[in-house]
């Protein structure tokens, strides 16, 4: 049995390929699911419609990897400016907070709401280096910053991570 | 002595594993995009169209003064040349040309009229969906007088099953004058045809099992469907192309509604559609008889079976044979219960022996949708497991109507090549995606009426998220007729913890 495909359209092929994988990472990083598939849906219907479906793209799976990774943080924005309005919620209202995380019933929870609980732009490196298994310089691409700045994220995200499961344990 | 945690990168690294695979998209999310850049797109040559027309009307308007400044004939002696210029036509997208509401998709002239166009969507999706409560979304304008709604799959779907095209046709009211969506894409007859019986109605699409319903109805008389087909197009997510010849039964004629819809797999849903007004000549009785109800299924003869019959009957004279014996005597009522056909299906035909329960049901008046699966799967701690969601249809009308097994409906483990419906031939090349871990395929290629496998091919590794997957299968032995492909996998929790099956001719 061989692991093969014929290629059909460049959008249903970069669908195919790339549609679930962006989801969950979306969903990683917002918490959300249904937030997750409009940044991801509205990413393909830009992609497909500023290149001429896909044709004059070189490596769409990478444009497609940074517009997922601003409409997440452009979703994060906008979750912060309502929370400002409305105290009563905080600014990960919809996802596993502090206290989930305490009775969290599992190491998959206790690991995926501490990651939660770190800064947006260590979470976004370290989703897209552990869940995507991207090189740095993928990364760098995904989340507009230097090579330099994901070492740093990385490695300070990283090491909250660790603390943030030591204090739980 | 205590085993020190592992490494914080590699338990990250095991938990966004898992939480992927807890994550499931919504299915159908390719459809959605294709709309909503269809959408994007029509909006834009809307703009475009009605950008030149404003430069055209603006030369009218300015180059003759120039003309006349410039020492030649002025037009400033008729001063409608230059103050009444003529009213800018409707952009040339679908739908364009709808000024009355005799050009109307809908709503006919002197039924309601709408000021709110989502009230206008709302009534469409009521009277020839058959949707009163589905959800409309806001609409969207466009230039002057035009816009957009979408009409959802279900409420909080997310979900477009089609894109309304609108026109405000007297300054206040709006119509909608065509429906269109990615998946269901009408070619012929064109917008405003006029057509008469057999009506041959060409386009493309795709759906669950390639099923596309074709039907046409009186804009006057929504609910009463005059002519139907039924058509196999793609089954998988892009679209091939269909051709439907529809027989009308006997109609005064007039204004009608020409509607492509996929069958779902899933009840009380609005499916995908496209739709467009034609006229329909005057026509007597049909040789096909009498006006039929919707939704209505077959290849050309209403009350046709509309699926790839698979299992337990081999075709309609052995359903038909059952009934017969059943309606006497009262035997093998369990043909009356789509849960039990559905569990002896997997249990007794297939041979998955672990799979003894009813997950969960949906079950319609001509179809039903039955998880099957194991009441608990070992060292999972969770309730009962759910291994498919068996596909069944009522093998005829009425509520003695056994039912047969026409397909799965499919997530985590598809198979999308052959074609449901399809006419193959040994080897087969079988297909499709799945999402999984460390999975083990078998494909086996089966015939009703024979207890054993005619081929089967195993145990090929394979895993990963969304992962194509291909494999040939060769069997011997097969008759003319049904074929019966199920892929399965399974082996960490129970033997068989997915399947998929699809139906070919051979």
């Amino acid at each position: 049995m061989t692991m093969t495909k014929a290629p059909v359209d460049p959008l249903a092929d970069l669908h195919r390929q790339e549609y679930d994988a962006m989801v969950r990472l979306a969903t990683v990083v917002l918490g959300d699911r249904g937030q997750a598939e409009e940044v991801v849906q509205d990413a393909f219907v830009r992609l497909q419609l500023r290149w001429r479906g896909l044709r004059g793209l070189e490596r769409p799976p990478a444009y497609l990897r940074r517009m997922v990774v601003n409409g997440c943080r452009s979703q994060l924005r906008r979750r912060t400016v309502r929370d400002h309005h409305d105290a009563r919620r905080t600014v990960v209202a919809t996802v596993t907070g502090p206290e989930p995380a305490a009775v969290a019933r599992d190491e998959h929870e206790r690991v995926i709401a501490a990651l939660r609980l770190l800064p947006d732009r260590q979470r976004e490196a370290l989703v897209l280096r552990y869940y995507l298994d991207l090189p740095e310089a993928e990364i760098a691409a995904a989340m507009a910053v230097s090579a330099g700045s994901v070492k740093t994220h990385l490695h300070r995200g990283v090491a909250a991570l660790a603390h943030l499961l030591e204090d739980d344990r | 002595m205590t085993t020190p945690p592992p490494p914080v990168e590699d338990r990250l690294r095991r938990a966004l594993a898992t939480e992927a695979f807890r994550t499931q998209p919504t299915p159908g999310s390719l459809d959605t995009i294709r709309t909503r850049v269809g959408t994007a797109r029509r909006r834009r040559r809307a703009a475009a169209a009605g950008l030149v027309l404003t430069t055209l009307v603006a030369a009218a308007v300015v180059l003759p003064r120039l003309a006349g400044r410039d020492g030649g004939v002025s037009t400033d002696d008729n001063p409608a040349a230059t103050t009444q210029p003529t009213p800018a036509p409707g952009p040339t997208t679908p739908g364009g040309g709808v000024t009355t509401d005799e050009d109307a998709l809908w709503p006919a002239p002197g039924g309601p009229r709408f000021t709110d166009p989502e009230d206008a969507a709302r009534s469409f999706a009521g009277a020839v969906l058959g949707a009163s409560d589905a959800e409309v979304s806001a609409f969207r304008p466009g230039e002057t007088g035009t816009g957009e709604v979408d009409v959802f799959t279900r409420p909080g779907s997310g979900r477009v099953a089609g894109t309304l095209d609108m026109r405000r046709i007297d300054g206040n009211h709006w119509v909608v004058a065509e429906a269109v969506s990615a998946a269901v894409v009408l070619e012929n007859p064109a917008a405003g045809a006029t057509v008469s019986s057999p009506v041959t109605v060409t386009g493309s699409g795709h759906g669950y099992e390639g099923t596309i319903v074709v039907d046409l109805r009186l804009r006057s008389a929504p609910g009463t469907v005059v002519g139907s087909e039924a058509v196999i197009a793609g089954s998988g997510v892009d679209n091939a192309p269909f051709r439907a010849e529809v027989t009308l039964a006997s109609s005064p004629g007039g204004a009608g509604i020409l509607l492509a819809r996929t069958d779902s797999g899933e009840g009380g849903t609005v499916t995908d559609f496209a739709a467009r007004r034609v006229v329909v000549r005057s026509a007597g009785p049909s040789s096909s008889g009498t006006v039929v109800s919707p939704p209505t299924t077959g290849t050309g003869q209403p009350g046709a079976f509309a699926h790839q019959p698979l299992w337990p009957f081999a075709s309609q004279a052995e359903a038909d044979a059952w009934r017969a014996v059943y309606q006497a005597q009262g035997s093998q009522p369990w043909h009356l219960d789509p849960g039990q056909t559905a569990i002896s299906f997997a249990h007794d035909y297939l041979g998955f022996t672990e799979i003894d329960t009813v997950t969960s049901q949906e079950v319609g008046a001509t179809d039903a949708w039955i998880g099957v699966g194991a009441a608990q799967a070992p060292g999972d701690a969770g309730g009962p497991y759910r291994v498919a969601i068996v596909h069944l249809a009522r093998y005829g009308a009425g509520a003695d109507a056994p039912w047969e097994v026409v397909g799965t409906r499919d997530t985590d483990l598809t198979l999308d090549t052959p074609r449901y419906g399809s006419t193959v031939s040994s080897p087969i090349q079988v297909g499709g995606v799945i999402t999984g871990v460390d999975e083990s395929l078998r494909i086996q290629v089966r015939q009703p009426g024979s207890s054993q496998p005619l081929g089967e091919t195993c145990c090929q590794p394979a895993g990963g998220v969304d992962t194509p997957w291909s494999a040939t299968v060769s069997y011997t032995g097969a008759g003319d007729g049904p074929l019966l492909i199920v892929v399965s996998t399974g082996g960490h929790l129970l033997d068989v913890e997915r399947f998929a099956i699809t139906g070919v001719r051979h």
